[in-house]
């Protein structure tokens, strides 16, 4: 029997947060951060640290008899960077593991109404 | 059907290419077929039956805006790798709406004869593109932090040499970084083998605490399971004594 997981990528400069979920959403099955496949503090973004990551969490999931996965990748969102550089890399090493992936969505959260940068318009005043 | 990205009327031209030269290359990159739609400049791509990389799923609609934004499809193509992405800015928000602005702002990023453009391309290993009020840059993940902050400086209105000299700095800086990063992922990989042998003992330790906590993993409704997590191993014994 095949089962089905929603995985929730979030990748920002600093870290890189995955859960894996049911279809629901609602029911946590697993979940990596960058932090825990990595030692120094600034090293946990970034591509190395969402390698690592995926490979952890398709572990996990292969564990837990779930073999295909809906994957939901953010950036930060705003005006902030759209897709974080780890996305890729995280789907790429899903895929060597051997997760089957059905479907990637990008939901980064971004205002209907416009982004701005912060700082005004006389910029940030230091 | 899947609706990729949607493209200005001028750069439709460029995205078919001589005959469809342009286009047959990138559905043969891709793997899909491409419907253009020459009146709205709408681009969908027909993914067929059989299964892609979702990757290339995933970043197609990247190279279709960056060839709509002015780069050259061939360069464009590039962003299908896995390392390279992209990153759009746009000079309105930084000049405002006027036009004579926008235009300023573009002269300042291209430069003499084209001379800053070049000199962040190479530094920074991107490759840039300067459309109507737009600024796309596409590299690997080392470049774009190089490029970014240069652009956004000649935006924000910091002079040419500024910018230059601090571009020289960051890669001076990255150089240096990068070399001690490998070293690190050097040592953390072969960690085992060294470490190991310098102690005595300990990877014999280490295989015992794994195999015990395996074990512990038992399942406690399975008698036979219980009893064989029960036995000790050869080299496990229990010792009494009285304290």
């Amino acid at each position: 029997m095949s089962r089905k997981a929603i995985l929730h990528i979030f990748t920002t400069h600093n870290n890189v947060l995955m859960t894996a979920t049911d279809l629901t959403g609602a029911e946590t099955i697993c979940k990596v951060s960058g932090g825990m496949v990595t030692k120094g503090g600034s090293d946990s973004g970034g591509q190395f640290a969402s390698t690592r990551a995926a490979e952890r969490m398709a572990e996990m999931l292969a564990e837990k008899e779930f073999n295909q996965v809906i994957v939901k990748y953010r950036g930060a969102g705003g005006n902030r960077s759209h897709s974080a550089p780890g996305a890729t890399s995280a789907i790429r090493a899903l895929t060597r593991a051997g997760v089957s992936i059905t479907r990637i969505e990008d939901v980064t959260p971004i205002a209907t109404d416009g982004t701005k940068s912060k700082g005004g318009r006389r910029g940030r005043r230091v | 059907m899947e609706h990729l990205a949607r493209i200005p009327q001028d750069r439709i031209a460029v995205l078919i290419g001589k005959g469809g030269e342009t286009r047959r290359m990138l559905e043969e990159a891709c793997g899909a077929t491409l419907e253009i739609d020459s009146k709205s400049g709408e681009v969908l791509a027909d993914w067929g039956e059989e299964s892609v990389d979702p990757i290339v799923r995933m970043k197609m609609p990247d190279v279709i805006v960056a060839i709509g934004r002015g780069l050259a499809p061939k360069r464009a193509v590039q962003l299908i790798q896995d390392e390279v992405s992209l990153k759009m800015y746009d000079i309105r928000e930084w000049v405002g709406r006027q036009p004579n602005q926008t235009r300023r702002m573009r002269s300042r990023l291209i430069g003499r004869n084209g001379r800053i453009r070049s000199l962040i391309e190479e530094i920074s290993r991107c490759e840039m593109a300067i459309y109507g009020s737009t600024v796309l840059v596409i590299g690997d993940e080392d470049g774009l932090a190089l490029a970014a902050p240069a652009i956004e400086g000649i935006l924000r209105g910091s002079e040419h040499s500024t910018i230059l000299h601090g571009l020289e700095q960051d890669r001076k800086r990255q150089r240096l970084r990068s070399r001690r990063l490998e070293s690190y992922e050097g040592y953390s990989t072969d960690e085992s083998s060294t470490f190991e042998t310098l102690v005595p003992g300990l990877a014999e330790a280490r295989r015992r605490r794994e195999r015990r906590f395996k074990d512990s993993q038992a399942d406690s409704e399975d008698e036979e399971e219980v009893s064989s997590m029960l036995d000790l191993a050869g080299d496990e014994k229990i010792v009494y004594e009285e304290e």
